[in-house]
């Protein structure tokens, strides 16, 4: 009775942007997680919650390429393709906070040509001339985020706490860039405690 | 691909700029060392210019470690050594650059001074040119070894007592056979099979070192 099917296998509608498989991640000799499942579609928008030290940030290190996993799999864009801001955003604060974007630019292959729009976006083009140590920590949260307009062809942003130190006159900013960037098939995958207004977002739960 | 490469060692250079009379750091120190053992000795003691080219060599591992112990300590702690994990650049690529840079602007002034402390330990003047060559020769394996230890140390507290005892042995080698480059100079043998010795140490620690750093700079934790 076992027909050949000939029907070919239905081709999924939207392409997936980021598959975990049975991930378990883990910092030093200590897992955090196990066994986790998550894929994003583009245009999707996904809060990793749970308690501190859950592993929210391991476990986007991880996908960045920082960490090896424990064990499972990681079916992501490679490095090119994703966009990546962490904690510490490897900023020297020696230098002014265009120079470091332009050097970053060179690092990642980032369009150095639009540092101007993004630190006029952003609202710092005045602070960017000073060193990077001397900015507070919003200004340098929003020095990191510029970097978000500096890789154009990114398809997956993974970000770290972005609202961070962020005074309340950003907050829509993020939330207009990644609505932005969502509407035009990117994916979002990040770690907040507080809700971005106006961005319709998937929950990802992970246990204490 | 090499965009990434000059864009560090852009960066180094901006950042030594920026970071005043810390560069002239090691040189003090070199300095210093070589004044302190020509004034403890009695004037004129014969045995001090059999004694120089060793203590020539010393002076300038030293030196090396003390200028390359922060190589790699405030990029860890920046969140720069994961930005240059996340380049699309090849990590050991980007980790030649940083001993490039490392080299060039700890190890060169330092070579540029050796003359002066070679004459300060009454070297003859064909020992000078044969130890100077090796110096230069060498220094980019002894400025690259030093590097290794100071990936290595990154993200570690009192590295500054780690960091020489796990590259001292490691230089060995180098100080072996540079220091009889200038041995062999002054006895009028033929010192050109010591010198080449010590470039092709030089020549290995370039094709390898940079391969050990990015592996170094993964197991730092952040």
């Amino acid at each position: 009775m076992n027909a050949p099917s000939i029907s070919p296998d239905p081709v999924p509608a939207t392409a997936e942007l980021l598959r975990l498989e049975a991930l378990t991640i883990g910092r030093g000799l200590r897992v955090l997680q196990r066994d986790l499942a998550l894929s994003l579609s583009p245009g999707e928008v996904v809060h990793l919650a749970g308690p501190n030290g859950c592993g929210k940030t391991t476990l986007l290190e991880t996908i960045a390429g920082l960490h090896l996993a424990e064990s499972g799999s990681v079916h992501a864009p490679d490095a090119a393709d994703n966009l990546w801001i962490g904690h510490r955003h490897g900023f020297a604060p020696e230098l002014d906070g265009r120079r470091n974007l332009a050097l970053w630019c060179r690092l990642q292959e980032g369009e150095v040509g639009h540092i101007d729009d993004a630190l006029d976006y952003w609202r710092i083009r005045r602070a960017a001339r000073r060193a990077v140590g001397v900015l507070s920590a919003g200004q340098q949260q929003r020095l990191a985020l510029a970097t978000l307009r500096l890789k154009p062809g990114v398809r997956l942003w993974l970000l770290d706490e972005p609202l961070a130190a962020l005074d309340r006159q950003a907050v829509p900013l993020l939330a207009e860039e990644i609505g932005r960037f969502t509407s035009a098939g990117g994916a979002v995958l990040m770690t907040t405690h507080q809700r971005l207004p106006g961005v319709p977002a998937r929950e990802y739960e992970l246990s204490a | 691909m090499t965009g990434a490469a000059l864009a560090i060692l852009q960066r180094e250079w901006l950042l030594t700029r920026q970071r005043g009379a810390a560069w002239m750091q090691p040189l003090v120190f070199f300095a210093v060392v070589i004044t302190a053992f020509v004034l403890g000795t009695e004037p004129g003691a014969p045995w001090l210019s059999a004694a120089a080219p060793a203590l020539i060599w010393v002076a300038l591992l030293l030196a090396l470690i003390i200028g390359s112990e922060r190589a790699f300590r405030d990029d860890a702690r920046s969140g720069f050594l994961q930005q240059m994990m996340r380049s699309p650049a090849p990590l050991p690529l980007l980790m030649l650059a940083k001993l490039a840079a490392q080299w060039l602007l700890v190890a060169i002034p330092l070579l540029l001074a050796a003359p002066l402390g070679m004459a300060a330990l009454d070297m003859s003047a064909r020992a000078m040119l044969s130890c100077w060559l090796a110096l230069l020769l060498g220094s980019p394996a002894l400025s690259a070894i030093a590097g290794l230890g100071a990936a290595l140390t990154a993200s570690l507290p009192r590295a500054g007592i780690l960091l020489p005892l796990c590259v001292l042995p490691l230089c060995l080698p180098v100080i072996i056979f540079g220091s009889g480059v200038a041995r062999a100079a002054d006895a009028g043998l033929d010192s050109a099979g010591a010198l080449y010795f010590v470039a092709s140490i030089s020549l290995l620690c370039l094709c390898g070192l940079p391969f050990a750093c990015s592996a170094a700079a993964k197991l730092q934790g952040p």
